[in-house]
């Protein structure tokens, strides 16, 4: 049954003066890992066969375990299922209609988790080279990007190998349907010059590092681990997972990676932003006392934040009196975020229905201005 | 506030007893459950939480009653309706939120059966939605 009533969905017309920038939504296969065989070298191509068995559909995926699963049984909403059955986010016309038109976006950036898996811990660092160009591959030129302008590509890095990572952004980084870098990260927090190759190959083509869970995370060895100990159930891990965000930047702010790459900006996307104020306030305070023992940080960290680093909103705190929401977007300074649905997931959070507390021209900024000043549109 | 306006939705065997179907009354979307007892439940398919559509891929469940850590207890089973979005629960009969002190509200109609066809009555109507 195909029922669309006017009022019957999360879109909300007052955003209509507004060019909607989505800077998370996330495309999936849609026959796993065979969809990419046709893009692969022969001889991995057999490989890949070879380890998945008979299946080769989903062989390289990283399970959550029984213990993480989502508890409604996936992630991804059921509700976002294309009518061909295909699973969510795997069909362009219908994330076209269904995320794009309904919801009035104007540009969305896809960031592949499958990807991000392959690229990371779920595949060995040959193979996740092979896989991770492959995934870009069919992004690129199977979907239809180049058509379709709405839709961007955060290009996967195969980070295990930081040489090949930027070997594949020097061999697409120049498309320009690429909006980003997304660097899926593994246990080496991203200040480590480990990953000096992929800054650099990234800054010299004007890309942002995208950073995002990939699901591995607190899951699998290799992959960040959140602080404290090992999380017994999906809400814990849920809940904690942003502290690998405040890790990360934690380690980036003390670094001197700022300094490295001055024209290279980061993105922190689907890592909540609610603890980045106070976290910010603790780095310039340790700063100001112990400056000397981090003397290339040669400015206040804030400053570095505030011109490079951007959060997106997804997922939202609701608390009880929206404007604390307000309040805390206007001390952590509304330059510092983007806008994302997060669409397919069950945690999506849609334009029409987000961040109505805020003032128009804020609203404005936050949902379209300050995607512009850091993917590279 | 409106006067009330009760639509027929159609007969009753084209609704089987315990399925969620998804139907169009008036110009609203609404999700109808006819149950064994004669009962007739009919939800808006609009979650009050962010907008989705919340019939839509759903079909009335229970959930897990408050116990003891480590214990399960199942309950309400049929008489639950999870958004497919952010996962909140609503009680179809009553539209309230289950174990919460929350005070949103699933919009529900009154239904009834006569003569063989499900009526439901779309009013009174509030004039605006309320969402968070």
């Amino acid at each position: 049954m195909n029922i669309q009533a006017p009022e019957a969905n999360a879109s909300n017309t007052q955003d209509a003066d507004i060019k909607i920038i989505d800077c998370d939504v996330h495309p999936s296969l849609p026959a796993g890992l065979r969809t990419v065989f046709p893009l692969m070298p022969q001889a991995w191509r057999e490989r890949f066969k070879l380890k998945s068995g008979a299946g080769a559909s989903s062989g390289f995926m990283a399970s959550l375990s029984l213990r993480f699963e989502h508890p409604a049984g996936s992630a991804v909403r059921r509700d976002a299922r294309a009518h061909s059955g295909t699973p969510p986010g795997s069909d362009p016309e219908f994330m076209r209609k269904d995320l794009l038109d309904a919801h009035n976006i104007s540009i969305a950036v896809l960031t592949s988790l499958e990807a991000g898996q392959a690229g990371t811990v779920a595949s060995g660092p040959d193979e996740s080279a092979v896989i991770v160009s492959a995934f870009n591959d069919y992004y690129l030129d199977v979907w239809p990007l180049k058509e379709e302008k709405r839709l961007r590509l955060a290009m996967t890095v195969p980070v295990q190998d930081p040489q090949a990572a930027a070997a594949e952004i020097r061999r697409i980084g120049k498309r320009p349907e690429i909006a980003a870098v997304y660097m899926p990260l593994i246990n080496i927090l991203i200040g480590n010059r480990y990953y000096d190759p992929i800054y650099k190959e990234a800054a010299n083509h004007g890309l942002p590092i995208l950073l995002h869970v990939t699901g591995t995370d607190s899951v699998y060895y290799g992959a960040p681990n959140q602080a404290g100990g090992f999380a017994e159930n999906y809400p814990e891990r849920y809940t904690s997972l942003a502290q690998i965000g405040e890790a990360n930047l934690t380690s980036l702010c003390f670094s001197g990676v700022f300094e490295k790459y001055p024209e290279l900006k980061f993105m922190f996307v689907e890592y909540s932003f609610g603890w980045a104020l106070p976290l910010m306030w603790r780095i310039n305070r340790t700063w100001e006392s112990l400056r000397y023992d981090v003397p290339w940080v040669k400015r206040p960290p804030r400053e570095y934040v505030s011109e490079r680093v951007r959060f997106s909103t997804q997922p939202l705190d609701e608390p009880e009196n929206p404007q604390h929401m307000k309040q805390l977007i206007d001390m952590l300074g509304p330059q510092h975020l983007v806008f994302s649905t997060d669409y397919p997931h069950w945690d999506n959070d849609m334009p029409g229905q987000s961040l109505l507390m805020l003032d128009k021209d804020v609203r404005r900024q936050v949902l379209s201005e300050n995607a512009k000043g850091i993917l590279r549109l | 506030m409106t006067s009330s306006k009760e639509v027929g939705v159609g007969p009753v065997d084209d609704f089987p007893i315990g399925e969620l179907k998804l139907i169009v009354a008036g110009n609203r979307e609404v999700g109808v459950v006819r149950r064994a007892d004669g009962s007739v439940q009919a939800v808006r398919n609009w979650c009050p939480h962010k907008g989705a559509q919340i019939c839509k891929s759903t079909q009335p469940t229970g959930t897990m009653l408050p116990g003891a850590p480590g214990t399960l207890t199942w309950g309400k089973d049929g008489e639950i309706l999870r958004c497919p979005w952010h996962g909140f629960e609503f009680d179809i009969r009553t539209g309230e939120r289950p174990f919460s002190e929350s005070k949103m509200r699933l919009r529900v109609y009154p239904a009834r059966i006569e003569n063989g066809e499900i009526l439901i009555d779309l009013g009174p109507q509030r004039s605006k939605e309320s969402t968070t």
